[in-house]
């Protein structure tokens, strides 16, 4: 069965077919859940209240374009609205922050789990955690961000750098105490 | 690039976590299910097929329902009407009222069943009526043809609730008839009828 006629099976209100859907994409979409929230208990409500969206949606889906880009968008769009509910203002960051934030890849770095990574991302602050996901893992750019947020071009790129300050910290850290 | 060469911090979790994959907890999709709604199904091709059919035997039949009503109630018929009584006893000298042809076109005079209402007037063709009170109480009935050979008989006829006796003749050829009423005294009277 392709994905059309297992969206159409869905929209037949065939049960199956629509845990089918659930347990095709819900994996990714977990972990893009797990990038945004804070705890995984909060993941779960952005996927869960995320799945309702694309079940409830469904029938205007018009098989134009990726059908995974759909229901990521939505993903995306619930965590953001779940985590703004419980954010705190963004702040502006004034200072001169730099582009890039290196970090020399060796063996032991690439010996960091994926859970630790995502649980470096999850204890970033609300604001940096999301402009991060944003840009690195969605693809939009600062201006995008902006708009999206209504916040500054310049306090996307602030909270973008600082966030990446953060993580390189935390990185270096990590290597310190396994050394 | 260089293996150990300096890489953006950004790249780097990109690289790691792009493409992960974790299985969400069970109850996820228990709390999902029970909230996804109903869609309203759209037709399938069977379901049109089906409906189709379903609605040119509805139509057929309607049409066919309405040319026969439409036939039956617009084609004149011819009706034997009746004035008042009466058959004569053959042995004195008497007449019999010969009953007149009608061409009906008010269908409200036809009779309707179970009422008291007065004697209609008007009967089909089909029917052959006379009235009991004309020819009193019958052993037999007989309808002749023009060679004298019976082609219908009825023994101990029993009028209608009208008062009349009724015979079929709707099986008979049109042409004129004789139709003897044995009484119950012993007389016989005869009447002469062309049915159409």
């Amino acid at each position: 069965m392709n994905e059309k006629q297992l969206i159409e099976q869905c929209l037949r209100n065939d049960r199956s077919a629509q845990k089918v859907l659930y347990q095709t994409y819900a994996p990714k979409m977990y972990a893009v859940c797990m990038r945004y929230a804070s705890k995984r208990v909060e993941a779960d409500d952005i996927l869960q209240e995320a799945f309702i969206k694309v079940f409830k949606y469904l029938p205007t889906f018009k098989f134009q374009g990726s059908f995974e880009g759909w229901i990521r968008k939505i993903v995306v769009n619930t965590a953001l609205d779940h985590i703004k509910r419980y954010a705190e203002p963004f702040d502006d960051i004034d200072e001169n922050l730099s582009e890039s934030v290196f970090i020399e890849p060796d063996q032991m770095l690439s010996g960091i789990g994926t859970q630790e990574l995502f649980t470096l991302i999850q204890q970033l602050p609300e604001g940096k955690r999301i402009i991060f996901n944003l840009y690195v893992f969605e693809g939009y750019s600062h201006k995008e961000i902006a708009e999206m947020l209504g916040i500054s071009v310049m306090t996307s790129k602030g909270q973008f750098s600082k966030a990446k300050k953060i993580l390189q910290e935390k990185l270096l850290k990590i290597k310190a105490n396994v050394l | 690039m260089k293996p150990n060469a300096p890489i953006d911090v950004a790249d780097f979790f990109k690289q790691q976590l792009h493409y992960q994959e974790i299985t969400p907890p069970e109850n996820i999709w228990s709390n999902i299910e029970s909230e996804i709604p109903t869609y309203a199904t759209k037709p399938t091709w069977s379901w049109w097929i089906f409906n189709s059919i379903a609605l040119v035997v509805v139509f057929s039949i309607a049409t066919y329902l309405w040319i026969q009503n439409h036939s039956t109630s617009s084609k004149p018929k011819a009706t034997l009407a009746y004035k008042q009584n009466t058959a004569i006893d053959m042995k004195k000298p008497s007449y019999i009222e010969s009953p007149v042809y009608e061409q009906n076109t008010e269908q409200n005079n036809l009779p309707k069943k179970n009422t008291n209402i007065s004697l209609p007037l008007q009967v089909q063709q089909t029917v052959y009526y006379i009235e009991a009170t004309t020819t009193g109480k019958l052993d037999k009935i007989e309808i002749l043809d023009s060679l004298n050979k019976i082609k219908k008989s009825i023994i101990n006829p029993v009028p209608n609730n009208y008062g009349f006796y009724e015979m079929n003749i709707d099986e008979l050829k049109p042409g004129r008839y004789t139709i003897v009423f044995y009484r119950k005294d012993g007389s016989i009277v005869h009447r002469h009828e062309t049915f159409q």
